[in-house]
């Protein structure tokens, strides 16, 4: 017992730390976070495990979560969702990413001009995770995938494929209709640094038509390599059809 | 030798950024046009054959990149910057796309003027939206009941020293009483001034016998550092000041665990659970 209705119990990696049955479990490594002290971790837990139970988020037993990090380090969350911390989190393969949903696309309106269809995916960091594609009617042949933090966050990584793309910032390395990776950088946002993607993928980026299979495999690929797993409860769904833009004196406009 | 045979290799680098490739309609093709927006995307343009004439488009190409950050033109300033910026250019829009009609003699004209457009127009995403405002008032109340869970009044209101009702972003359920919590976006400068105006007026019509400045909050939107000290210091003399990138100062303040004598919640740093 440590305090705070919170028990202790020592392994060879570490230690468990449980508030009380049925909230999750945090495996605490000292080593790794000397300053903080079991009772906060314990406090840290209570909060997370308060969260995910008003958002139905999952939180696997065991699972280090990081917002407790944040909170036990004395940090802030970021309010719009992303940060190095976070993005090393998700990028570590350890963040517990699930999809159990099909994307939910969007219907077409006078406002919302591309398709996108986004999903939660259940994951152990503490935050909302979403993955998401757009897919715009004049460009169909280079969608985006990406994953971000909540639904008005910003984005870990996206994959822009069949895109131009020049790091001006960094590296100046240039990507001329090639598939690439947005990454999230605290200095320069979510879109101005690209890397190649670290993952297989099947299509070819000199070849522009694109079918709703197309759209699977390149989402599939996406989810694969970021290590989200697909659940049970996934199931690709096509994006709507796009309608023609006709302009007033004839003639499609593309 | 001419002095600007010294840039000819640049000259040359730069000519290479304008290239043609088709793409499966077979009246169609996509132009690199050798301009690139500030986050390192290019800029394409799409041209179509139709009869004699071309239509250049930008293919949606702006409004994707707008929808991709979910940035929605139609608060009042976008709206007005996107209007403007596209009859200066020339450009008509359909269904998202930004396009010109034009003889195919003109076709270098027309691909120059729609990507200039483009670059322009999608400057728009720096102009503030009213929803954006709105919103504010919603992440904050979001953020009190899920995440940070504290119970809110159903009605956000309080009755003023006159008798009035006063709208405000929440009324918190604490320990300590009641805590009545007013946002302030901080987006531009004109903001910042309306959030501190608007802020200090609500909390002046409250009687401090009934919400003394220990039951009062005002939540500052984005980037606390670009708030005049004398604005803050006006929040100050009214409430406890403390900004929304500092959760936990706002929920050590509403939980009554960090209550310092200036009222300061931004400079203020004690984590929680330490």
């Amino acid at each position: 017992m440590v305090g705070h209705g919170c028990t202790e119990r020592r392994f060879a990696g570490g230690r468990w730390l449980t508030v009380k049955p049925g909230l999750p479990r945090m495996v605490w490594r000292p080593a790794q976070h000397p300053q903080v002290a079991a009772v906060a971790l314990c406090d840290a837990i209570r909060r997370i495990a308060r969260i995910a139970q008003r958002n139905a988020w999952t939180l696997a037993a065991g699972s280090v979560g990081l917002r407790a990090q944040y909170w036990c380090l004395g940090m802030e969350v970021r309010p719009d969702g992303m940060d190095d911390m976070l993005f090393r989190h998700l990028r570590s393969g350890n963040a517990g990413l699930v999809l159990n949903d099909p994307l939910d696309w969007r219907p077409l309106t006078n406002q919302q001009r591309c398709a996108r269809g986004e999903a939660l995916v259940s994951n152990r960091t503490g935050h909302q995770i979403l993955v998401g594609m757009q897919i715009c009617p004049g460009r169909p042949w280079a969608p985006s995938v990406y994953l971000r933090g909540g639904p008005d966050g910003l984005m870990a990584w996206r994959m822009d494929v069949r895109s131009d793309h020049i790091n001006r910032r960094t590296d100046q390395r240039r990507w001329r209709r090639a598939t690439h990776i947005n990454v999230w950088r605290d200095d320069l946002g979510s879109d101005k640094h690209a890397v190649d993607p670290w993952f297989p993928l099947s299509h070819h980026d000199s070849v522009l038509t694109v079918g709703a299979d197309d759209y699977r495999e390149m989402f599939e690929e996406f989810c694969a390599g970021s290590e989200i797993m697909l659940g049970a409860g996934y199931r690709w769904t096509d994006p709507p059809p796009f309608p023609t833009a006709t302009t007033m004196v004839g003639g499609g406009v593309p | 030798m001419n002095r600007c045979d010294a840039l000819a290799d640049a000259l040359a680098q730069l000519r290479s950024d304008y290239e043609c490739r088709e793409i499966p309609d077979d009246r169609t093709v996509l132009v690199s046009t050798g301009r690139w927006f500030a986050d390192g995307a290019s800029v394409e343009v799409i041209v179509r054959w139709d009869g004699d004439e071309i239509i250049v488009s930008d293919g949606g190409l702006v409004t994707g990149r707008l929808e991709l950050i979910d940035f929605h033109r139609e608060g009042p300033a976008a709206k007005d910057f996107w209007r403007d910026i596209a009859s200066d250019f020339g450009v008509s829009e359909i269904d998202g796309r930004v396009y010109v009609r034009a003889t195919a003699v003109r076709a270098a004209e027309a691909i120059a003027q729609v990507a200039d457009a483009v670059l322009a127009l999608d400057s728009v995403r720096h102009a503030p939206t009213r929803q954006k405002v709105r919103r504010f008032d919603e992440k904050v109340r979001n953020w009190l009941l899920e995440e940070a869970g504290f119970a809110i009044w159903d009605e956000s209101t309080v009755t003023t020293v006159s008798g009035g009702e006063q709208a405000v972003t929440a009324v918190v359920v604490s320990e300590r009483g009641p805590i009545v919590v007013m946002s302030a976006v901080g987006g531009g400068s004109s903001q910042r001034v309306r959030g501190t105006e608007h802020a200090y007026f609500v909390f002046s019509q409250l009687d401090r016998k009934v919400w003394p400045t220990e039951q009062r909050l005002t939540v500052l939107g984005e980037r606390p550092e670009a708030w005049r000290q004398d604005h803050l210091a006006i929040l100050r003399a009214t409430s406890y000041v403390g900004s929304f990138e500092r959760q936990l100062s706002l929920a050590s303040f509403l939980n009554g665990e960090l209550l310092p004598k200036d009222h300061d919640l931004i400079t203020f740093d004690k984590p929680l659970g330490i």
